[in-house]
C-alpha cells in the first residue's frame, strides 16, 4: 500500500469519525433530539446529508493540511495536531 | 454513540457552559427552522469549544494508522492469494493477534470489537468509553469500506 492510500484512508476515517460526533449531537442528545425528530423526514434527510458533506470537507481539509506539513508519514506533536484539528474546526463553523 | 446505541453527547461533549450554550444554539436553529447548512455549523462550533471531541480527533489520527496497517496486511494478502476470506484472516491477525472466522461484514464488526483494546494500546492512545463509541462506530466502517470485498 502506499502514501495515497494512507491520505486516503485517513480522510475516510476522519470523516467517518466527523459524521458520528456531528450526527450524535443531533440524535443522542436529550437537549436537541426530541426537537430535530420533531422536523419533518424531508428536513432531517436534508439534515444528514449536509452532515455527510461537511464532514467530508473537514477531513479533506484537515489532511490537506497534515499532507502539506510532512504529517501523514511523520507523526506531528500532540500540541500541533490539536490546534490543526481546531483550526479545521473554526473554519467550517457557523456562529448565528 | 448515535441513536442506535444510546449515549448522550452531552456527557461525551463535557458539560461545561459554554458547552452548554453552545448547544442552545443548536435546538434554537432547529426550532427556528435554518437552512440544513446553519444547523450542521453550529453543531461543528460545539466540537470546536469541546476537549473531548478535539481529544477524540487527535485520538483518530493514530486509529487511522492502525486502521493502515491492517488494511495493508489484508490488501498484501489478497493480492498474493486473491482470497477475501484470507485477506479478513490476515487483518483480524493484524489486528487482535487471533484467527476470527465469521462472515466478512461480521468478522470486520469482531475485528474491532475485539481488537480494540489491543489497537489502543499498540496506537498509544488513552480514551474513555463515550470517546471509543465514536471511535469503534467510525473504524467498523472504514475497515467495511478499505478492506478487500
Amino acid at each position: 500500500m502506499s502514501n495515497e492510500e494512507l491520505e486516503r484512508i485517513m480522510v475516510l476515517n476522519y470523516t467517518n469519525v466527523f459524521r458520528e460526533m456531528l450526527l450524535s449531537s443531533l440524535k443522542a442528545n436529550p437537549k436537541v433530539t426530541p426537537d430535530y425528530l420533531s422536523q419533518s423526514i424531508k428536513r432531517q434527510r436534508e439534515v444528514e446529508e449536509q452532515i455527510s458533506r461537511r464532514s467530508e470537507e473537514m477531513a479533506r481539509a484537515l489532511v490537506s493540511r497534515l499532507k502539506a506539513r510532512g504529517y501523514l508519514a511523520k507523526e506531528p506533536t500532540r500540541q500541533a495536531l490539536r490546534s490543526m484539528i481546531r483550526q479545521v474546526l473554526k473554519e467550517f463553523e457557523v456562529k448565528e | 454513540m448515535g441513536s442506535r446505541r444510546g449515549g448522550d453527547f452531552g456527557e461525551f461533549a463535557g458539560r461545561t457552559r459554554s458547552v452548554g450554550a453552545a448547544i442552545q444554539e443548536i435546538q434554537k436553529t432547529l426550532s427556528e427552522n435554518k437552512p440544513a447548512r446553519i444547523v450542521v455549523g453550529t453543531a461543528v462550533s460545539v466540537l470546536a469549544i469541546s476537549n473531548p471531541a478535539i481529544g477524540t480527533l487527535v485520538a483518530t489520527y493514530k486509529v487511522s494508522k492502525a486502521v493502515y496497517n491492517i488494511a495493508s496486511k489484508a490488501n498484501d494478502t489478497y493480492e498474493r492469494t486473491h482470497d477475501t476470506n484470507k485477506a479478513i484472516k490476515a487483518a483480524a491477525g493484524e489486528a487482535v493477534h487471533v484467527g476470527i472466522g465469521a462472515a466478512r461484514d461480521q468478522a470486520v464488526g469482531n475485528i474491532v470489537d475485539v481488537g480494540w483494546t489491543s489497537i489502543k494500546a499498540s496506537s498509544g492512545i488513552v480514551t474513555n468509553e463515550l470517546q471509543d463509541r465514536i471511535l469503534t462506530s467510525a473504524t467498523k466502517s472504514t475497515l467495511t469500506e478499505v478492506l478487500p470485498k
